[in-house]
């Protein structure tokens, strides 16, 4: 298990990415988070929250309310223009960081 | 899944009730869920899929600067005015609460028993089976004596209970499966609560009945009159000694669930009425002492006591609306 707190200054951009073409629910990111992974590293629910509301109170997201097939209402949170712009900023960044640390450590 | 439910609610118990807290919680009580039934569809068992969700969920403090939740809060939560206790812990508080809750009554049905005793023999040397001078001294001596072993039970209760005074003033942090298994037992102690206080009032009404009674069909005239005040003295004390044995069991729960008398709010401010409780007994039991004394009224001081009772009662009231405002 990754050690979170490397990560942690990319969840934004994660959660961010994984909203990039469609909107999602909760308990979606974090399953899709540790599929990708393949179960190497799990978003833990409260940083998934923390991050949720982070982000839609800088307008990168926007949540609404969506009824399941069983009746059940659930958040689902939607990518704003300022969200992806955002995105594309971090994005570049991390190109940026991954750069710039592969040639100091190799 | 109630395990779930319950941990969650326990990781919110002390969090402001904010719209913002709410959401939160509603949003992470969702997530769970879904997590849940997901492993439970990959054929996970109940008890494992329970242990993955709670392991998996992450901690308060990182929600708490995203919730808005002041640091004050923060502090006040994490340190000063929380007391941790373990499994052990609240295991002997328990045990000791139970067993000063019984000496504690037991001190009081004593001192009743002594009054009971004082009229009970005036009674019979007012009838003339004793002279009036041995009849005072057995029942002043004998009251005085009986005071002084209740207040030596008085006194080691509260020493074995003074460690635990500060559970009434301070919040209690414990683990969120023993809050739970705590509050399953004061569930559980809820009907015996319940017919210990009816039975103490029943006790009670049954020795007003039986005076009311001798006193209007005037059976045994005075002789008669006294002997029921004896028998309701005794009905009073085993009353009291069932409501505070009963109670302080009741409360021990309370004080360690953060609830009832003893929730955060009440926990931080002190009530006038606990804080000048000490005193005003002191005071009541002077009275009482320098009356009897000084005016030899030993036959009718005792209602002291009663009219002091319903006094404080009131006291508690007015000031409980008070604070209220």
């Amino acid at each position: 298990m990754i050690s979170s707190d490397v990560i942690r200054g990319y969840t934004d951009t994660i959660i961010l990415s994984l909203l990039r073409n469609e909107p999602g629910y909760g308990y979606e990111i974090s399953r899709q988070i540790s599929e990708i992974t393949e179960q190497k590293y799990v978003m833990r629910e409260t940083t998934l929250y923390s991050s949720f509301n982070r982000l839609e109170s800088n307008g990168y997201l926007r949540s609404f309310y969506g009824t399941e097939t069983n009746g059940k209402r659930r958040t689902y949170y939607e990518i704003t223009p300022a969200g992806r712009a955002y995105l594309e900023e971090k994005l570049t960044e991390w190109e940026l960081t991954k750069e710039i640390i592969e040639k100091i450590i190799r | 899944m109630d395990a779930i439910k319950s941990y969650l609610e326990n990781m919110f118990l002390h969090l402001p009730k904010t719209a913002e807290v709410l959401r939160a919680k509603e949003e992470l009580a969702q997530m769970m869920e879904d997590k849940y039934t997901q492993l439970r569809s990959e054929g996970r068992t109940d008890n494992e899929a329970v242990g993955q969700v709670i392991s998996e969920f992450g901690n308060l403090e990182e929600l708490a600067e995203t919730l808005g939740i002041p640091q004050e809060v923060k502090d006040l939560d994490s340190e000063t005015k929380l007391i941790t206790m373990t499994d052990s812990e609240v295991e002997r508080y328990l045990q000791v609460s139970k067993d000063t809750g019984k000496q504690i009554a037991l001190g009081v049905a004593i001192i009743l028993l002594g009054v009971a005793n004082l009229i009970f023999v005036n009674a019979i040397a007012d009838r003339g089976f004793l002279a009036e001078k041995v009849g005072q001294a057995i029942g002043v001596g004998g009251l005085l004596l009986l005071i002084a072993l209740a207040v030596y039970i008085f006194i080691m209760a509260g020493m074995k209970s003074e460690k635990y005074e500060k559970l009434e003033t301070t919040t209690v942090k414990i683990d969120p499966y023993l809050h739970d298994r705590i509050a399953q037992m004061k569930e559980d102690y809820r009907p015996a609560f319940a017919r210990r206080i009816a039975g103490g009032v029943a006790l009670i009404l049954l020795g007003v009945v039986g005076l009311v009674t001798v006193a209007i069909l005037d059976i045994g005239g005075d002789f008669g009159v006294m002997l029921t005040v004896v028998g309701l003295l005794l009905a009073i004390g085993l009353a009291v000694g069932l409501f505070i044995s009963a109670g302080t069991r009741m409360e021990a729960y309370d004080k360690l669930l953060n609830e009832g008398d003893y929730t955060r709010q009440h926990k931080a401010g002190n009530t006038l009425a606990e804080k000048i409780s000490g005193p005003y007994w002191m005071l009541v039991v002077t009275i009482y002492l320098t009356w009897s004394f000084i005016r030899a009224a030993w036959g009718i001081s005792w209602i002291v006591f009663p009219i002091a009772g319903v006094l404080f009662g009131l006291i508690s009231v007015v000031s409980a609306s008070f604070s209220k405002q």
